[in-house]
């Protein structure tokens, strides 16, 4: 047991310094070459100026970005995973990105929105309505919202809201390529007066996740154990969702559709420190932010001067990680 | 010493004609041990939930030392009451440590942290279940015995004082069974636990209780002493099916033995001369 508990700590320890140093990475790489100097000049010496200056000034809020909705969606990926009971389970299931998408294209073509600054509010509103809606399709019937209930409404209210959204593009050819590059998913846009506004979102998501960690973890007991200890599983499972929403809603919102980070990295956590929701969420607001930050690193990295967006970057390196780390623990599992 | 622990009132389930439960009384005397039988299908799972305040009544009340179930908040019965259920989940990659340490969630408050006292509950439970050994491995590793007694572990360390188990030896070899219930009769000797279980081995149940609820289409026939209301009759009515009771030499308890059916009959029906070799019985 104090052998777990070391382990754990390292493990705490290796990825939080990890981050740090992917932090400073982001904010020195990019498509203007920078050195370690200036970037410590750009960061404490707020007289300082400059083209590099500046630039490295302009990295500082997609960095922080990056945290904010790394660490976002693993929370949201760890909700809805205990939720549905679904390994699988992603924001995609919520009918989030789906909704939100669908509220984007719907807003262009009838209100002619262009900027990204407009599409923060429409993507959350709309990203709310769909998640709502599956929360309400899925709670039809006997026995009130069930794992499985919410995963196939998930599934139906996502490829409705989908072939909404193909439907209003198809003869929409210049709307296309403005919202392909939403659909991509990337912290390029970012901006500290686009940030700002949605923090207190994230943080009342993050505040309905910690109220409702102990009751998942009650929760992913079955129903009757969780009644059993006290805990009520509607309670549980209404909080976790609505915690999901304003999460996933405002990541969505501010970076697009980012998918594979809410579905991966409870995994790669649980694999790392049990099964145990508090440690999974905790862990996961460390690994998240690796993952995203580490994508848009490479991405600007490999190609640069140009920019590849995080929302590609992260299946593409994730995935084999993910494999590695799978194969990893069931090896570690048979001996 | 004989106070009532937990109570069913004129318990009903469901509606119409044939509900699930039917105007169920019985009074559950503090620290005894006791045990529910009845057919499959004749609501002793559904009466042991509702006992638990896991479905609501539609009839009647639970009163949990003389308080009606439902008006208690929901945590403060869980510091009393635990109930182990038929097939709970496990949790994907946790340990046996972790899953016991659950059973403290409702010694906690929203934000409260982990405290001495739980670290206390959880080491007396993985004891008491002889656990504290594969406290570190992992639950779907365990055979179904340690399973158990893990399940056991965790309703130990909400340290209540009542304990509802629905089949606590269900899929477990005989072995296993006999350990599962001595651990739950050194709980209920050494602390005073009350305990009620569902049994589907009613010679198990005789043995290890204080007292049998009897079933039937939701209903209860009879309830007491083990030694007084084990019958052929009882029996008979409970399961439909024909029986001589005997008396355990082993435990004194009423043991219940199946008459042959016709089909195990035929098959002692000697098939050519050597009927003797079967022992010959009184067919």
């Amino acid at each position: 047991m104090e052998r777990k508990r070391g382990r754990a700590f390292l493990v705490v320890a290796i990825s939080a310094s990890v981050l740090l140093v992917l932090c400073l990475c982001s904010v020195g790489v990019g498509s203007r070459q920078v050195n370690v100097d200036q970037v410590v000049r750009a960061l404490s010496d707020g007289a300082a100026s400059g083209i590099d200056i500046d630039s490295i000034r302009l990295r500082v809020p997609r960095t922080l970005l990056g945290i904010v909705i790394g660490a976002a969606l693993a929370t949201a990926g760890a909700l809805m995973q205990a939720v549905t009971r679904n390994p699988l389970a992603d924001p995609t299931i919520l009918g989030l990105n789906s909704g939100a998408a669908c509220a984007i294209v719907v807003s262009m073509a009838v209100f002619g929105l262009t900027t990204p600054s407009q599409y923060v509010w429409v993507g959350l509103l709309g990203g709310t309505l769909g998640a709502a809606i599956v929360w309400c399709v899925g709670s039809l019937g006997r026995g009130g919202p069930s794992p499985l209930k919410l995963t196939l409404a998930g599934a139906v209210v996502g490829s409705m809201f989908s072939s909404i959204t193909t439907a209003v593009l198809l003869p929409r050819i210049e709307m296309m390529s403005t919202y392909r590059f939403w659909a991509v998913g990337g912290l390029s846009g970012a901006r500290f007066s686009t940030l700002l506004p949605i923090l207190p979102i994230v943080i009342a998501g993050f505040v309905c996740a910690v109220a409702v960690l102990p009751g998942l973890n009650a929760l992913s007991l079955g129903d009757d154990v969780a009644v059993g200890l006290g805990s009520s599983p509607r309670r549980t499972q209404l909080v976790a969702w609505v915690g999901a929403i304003l999460l996933c809603g405002a990541s969505t919102s501010l970076a697009g559709p980012i998918g594979f980070v809410g579905l991966v990295v409870p995994h790669v956590a649980r694999i790392l420190v049990g099964a145990d929701y508090k440690r999974i969420v905790a862990m996961g607001c460390l690994l998240g932010p690796i993952l995203l930050l580490g994508a848009d690193v490479l991405g600007r990295f490999l190609t640069r001067p140009a920019d590849v967006e995080v929302g590609i970057v992260t299946a593409v390196i994730g995935a084999p990680v993910f494999v590695g780390l799978v194969r990893m623990a069931a090896k570690g599992k048979a001996e | 010493m004989t106070s009532t622990m937990l109570s069913a009132r004129n318990v009903t389930i469901g509606y119409g004609e044939f509900p699930v439960l039917h105007a169920l009384d019985c009074d559950i005397p503090r620290g005894s041990m006791g045990s529910i039988i009845g057919a499959n299908g004749c609501g002793k799972s559904t009466f042991l939930k509702a006992l638990a305040r896991l479905l609501p009544v539609h009839q009647g009340a639970v009163l949990l030392e003389g308080r009606a179930i439902g008006t208690l908040p929901t945590k403060q019965v869980a510091r009393t009451l635990g109930i182990l259920p038929q097939s709970p989940l496990v949790p994907e990659g946790i340990t046996v440590e972790g899953l016991v340490s659950r059973g403290r969630y409702p010694h906690h408050g929203m934000f409260g942290g982990w405290t001495s006292q739980d670290d206390a509950a959880v080491t007396e439970a993985l004891s008491l279940t002889h656990m504290s050994e594969l406290a570190s491995s992992q639950v779907d590793e365990l055979s179904g015995g340690q399973r158990q007694r893990a399940w056991i572990a965790l309703s130990l360390a909400q340290q209540t004082d009542v304990l509802l188990l629905d089949e606590p030896t269900t899929y477990l070899d005989m072995t296993y069974q006999l350990e599962v219930l001595d651990l739950l009769a050194d709980l209920n000797a050494k602390k005073g636990t009350t305990i009620v279980m569902v049994l589907h081995d009613i010679n198990l149940a005789t043995r290890y209780s204080d007292w049998i609820l009897a079933m039937r289409d939701g209903r209860r026939l009879a309830m007491g002493k083990p030694a007084e209301i084990i019958t052929e009759s009882l029996i008979r009515d409970v399961f439909g099916m024909e029986s001589r009771v005997v008396l355990d030499p082993e435990s004194q308890t009423p043991t219940v033995m199946p008459l042959a059916t016709h089909s195990l009959r035929s098959r002692r029906e000697p098939k050519g001369q050597d009927f003797q070799e079967f022992g010959g019985g009184t067919l």
